[in-house]
């Protein structure tokens, strides 16, 4: 029975002896999970614009906006892509326009597209992830149809037009959208500023002023009310794509 | 003798067995109509098909009100595509309310609730009616005592949410499995969507398709047309609606009923109310929050010729200045014959949809 039993204990110790020894763990690098935000800061001449706030145009007319909505598509900088598709619905002190995992420092710069290009704009919205900002029920009033796609920018308000400044509002509204209005612009020596330890944000600033009183045309709210991109409405609907581009700034 | 001793003890114990209720649930996933976005169903309050049937049951069960009077149903009935033919809905005590009751249809997709808005989702907006004094009026306790002296409720509130103190949030949930159920979407005009869009018909849809009238077809171009009826901007895409939108439609300059202001207390809201399904109209009438409209001609009138300019009309009533779009005798008909493609008689006729009888 002793022999048994110094056999066993043999044994054990002979198997303990031959385990490999553990090897030094070597650190696994901890994943960067850094995110980043992109907010969007409409102001009018500088001042941060608010809805229902009267403002002036360079004719003298007094305005105020009700509705603030932007596409805006491929945020993108040196072959990396921070986000394919973000909506903007500005309220009451909302700025975001996305946040999600991203290294600001691939950011410095970058280009994007207001609008949504052609070989997206006419599929299916409802067939879209339910994460996707462009799925139907994201999108909301930014999607017209198949055939026409989505609305790339939304702005309306109301204007007192009137040389007396008698308080007589007309509505104003540019849904400017179809495949010939889609705008790339971009910016460089993009500002981060640190949130926290995991977020960065940026802000990209869009001078309503600028909307009306563009770089090469003015968009003269009395007479150009309205556009919806008909196509008797192209002229307008182009000036204003085009002032809302050079509106943006960092 | 020792085996009959045996059997003996077995047959005593399976005849004190105690009856056996099944109490497994069957995972339920909403029939979407394939032309329409995928349904978010709440984390917190998956469907299943015991849910959905305890749901129905509650929903047509006059426990849920004062003196057991009316039911959900009795303001939301299926053969008025699930709203109410009277102007204001009457309560549990024949108390008259504010506004007109709203079709309750394709709800999944809904993100606000009410005219105003004042439910952000469906479970908590079937928390409102039942202790509203112009409703139902009853307080919730009451009701949850009411419905747990049911023995076969509590079974099925068991099976369901393995609760046996169920409460408020729990009948919500079953409520709201129920609605989410109500999907209107094979009727005409989801054929012509699709038709547009160069979506595959399914057999139905291409029986339906062949009855599709050339007036229909016109009337839907009057319809999405900017310089004819101009509806597209709050009635559009799959859903025929858009969600979450309010709008001041031109019906008053002054406002008795303040809408969505109440709401958000935001002056710029005042007359704005929510933006309803076309689904079934041609079956829900009257229209309009206060259901001042009692045909689909006042409506299609109003909009042609009776909008009336406020501080905040919708910026996309655009013929606002004139009155309105100014249809002709001829425009007129031919939307009205596009808003009855709206339509859905599988919806109307659903069996699952009916009285299952009450416990």
């Amino acid at each position: 029975m002793k022999k048994l039993i110094l056999l066993l204990l043999l044994f054990f110790g002979f198997l303990y002896s031959c385990k490999e020894k553990p090897k030094d763990e070597i650190p696994v690098p901890e994943v960067s999970q850094l995110k980043a935000r992109v907010n969007v800061v409409p102001t009018y001449q500088g001042v941060p614009m608010e809805f229902n706030q009267n403002y002036t145009t360079q004719e003298g007319y007094t305005i105020s906006f009700t509705k603030l909505n932007i596409i805006m598509t491929k945020f993108k900088n040196n072959g990396k892509q921070l986000f394919e598709s973000a909506v903007y619905k500005f309220e009451k002190n909302k700025r975001l326009l996305w946040e999600g995992l991203g290294d600001y420092n691939n950011f410095s710069s970058f280009s994007a597209t207001i609008g949504v290009d052609a070989s997206q704009n006419h599929e299916d919205p409802s067939a879209r992830a339910s994460d996707d900002p462009l799925f139907i029920l994201n999108a909301g009033d930014m999607h017209w149809g198949w055939n026409t796609g989505y609305i790339f920018i939304m702005i309306e308000g109301k204007a007192d037009t009137t040389s007396a400044q008698n308080g007589d509002v007309i509505n104003f509204l540019y849904h400017i959208g179809n495949d010939q209005f889609t705008r790339d612009f971009s910016l460089t020596d993009i500002q981060w500023s640190k949130v926290n330890n995991d977020l960065y944000e940026t802000n990209i600033y869009l001078d309503l002023y600028k909307v009306f009183d563009g770089a090469s045309n003015d968009v003269d709210i009395k007479t150009e009310r309205s556009s919806h991109t008909n196509p008797d409405q192209l002229a307008l609907s182009e000036k204003v794509i085009d002032n809302f581009i050079d509106a943006l700034s960092k | 003798m020792k085996y009959w001793k045996i059997i003996f003890v077995l047959i005593l114990f399976s005849s004190c067995k105690k009856n056996e209720v099944d109490l497994s649930i069957t995972p339920y996933t909403p029939d979407v109509p394939s032309h329409f976005p995928a349904m978010p169903i709440p984390n917190d309050n998956p469907m299943s098909v015991e849910g959905i049937e305890l749901g129905k049951r509650l929903f047509y069960d006059e426990r849920l009100s004062k003196g057991n009077s009316i039911s959900c149903a009795s303001c939301h009935s299926q053969e008025h595509a699930f709203s109410d033919p009277n102007q204001f809905s009457i309560g549990a005590e024949g108390q008259i309310g504010k506004r007109q009751s709203m079709s309750l249809v394709n709800l999944g997709w809904q993100s606000s609730f009410f005219w105003d808005g004042r439910a952000q989702t469906l479970e908590e907006q079937i928390l409102h009616p039942v202790v509203d004094p112009l409703e139902m009026d009853q307080s919730w306790s009451e009701t949850v005592q009411k419905l747990q002296a049911v023995d076969a409720y509590k079974d099925e509130f068991y099976r369901v949410f393995e609760v046996v103190d169920f409460d408020s949030s729990h009948v919500a949930k079953a409520i709201a499995q129920f609605l989410r159920t109500l999907i209107s979407g094979q009727a005409k005009y989801d054929v012509m969507y699709k038709y547009n869009n160069s979506l595959p018909l399914n057999t139905y849809e291409q029986d339906l398709y062949t009855q599709i009238t050339n007036e229909e077809w016109a009337g839907m171009d009057l319809f999405f047309s900017l310089n004819g009826g101009d509806c597209l901007h709050c009635h559009d895409g799959s859903l025929a609606e858009i969600p979450g939108l309010f709008s001041n439609n031109g019906l008053d300059n002054t406002f008795p009923d303040i809408g969505r202001m109440i709401v958000t207390g935001n002056p710029n809201d005042e007359g704005r109310f929510k933006v309803p399904t076309l689904r079934n109209i041609e079956y829900s009438a009257p229209y309009m929050h206060d259901g001042r409209f009692a045909t689909l001609d006042e409506v299609i009138n109003h909009y042609s010729f009776g909008v009336i300019e406020s501080s905040t009309i919708d910026p996309m009533m655009e013929f606002s200045h004139q009155g309105g779009v100014q249809l002709d005798m001829q425009e007129h008909q031919l939307l009205r014959a596009f808003l009855k493609t709206f339509t859905d008689e599988r919806f109307l006729n659903n069996p699952k949809f009916k009285d299952p009888g009450a416990f």
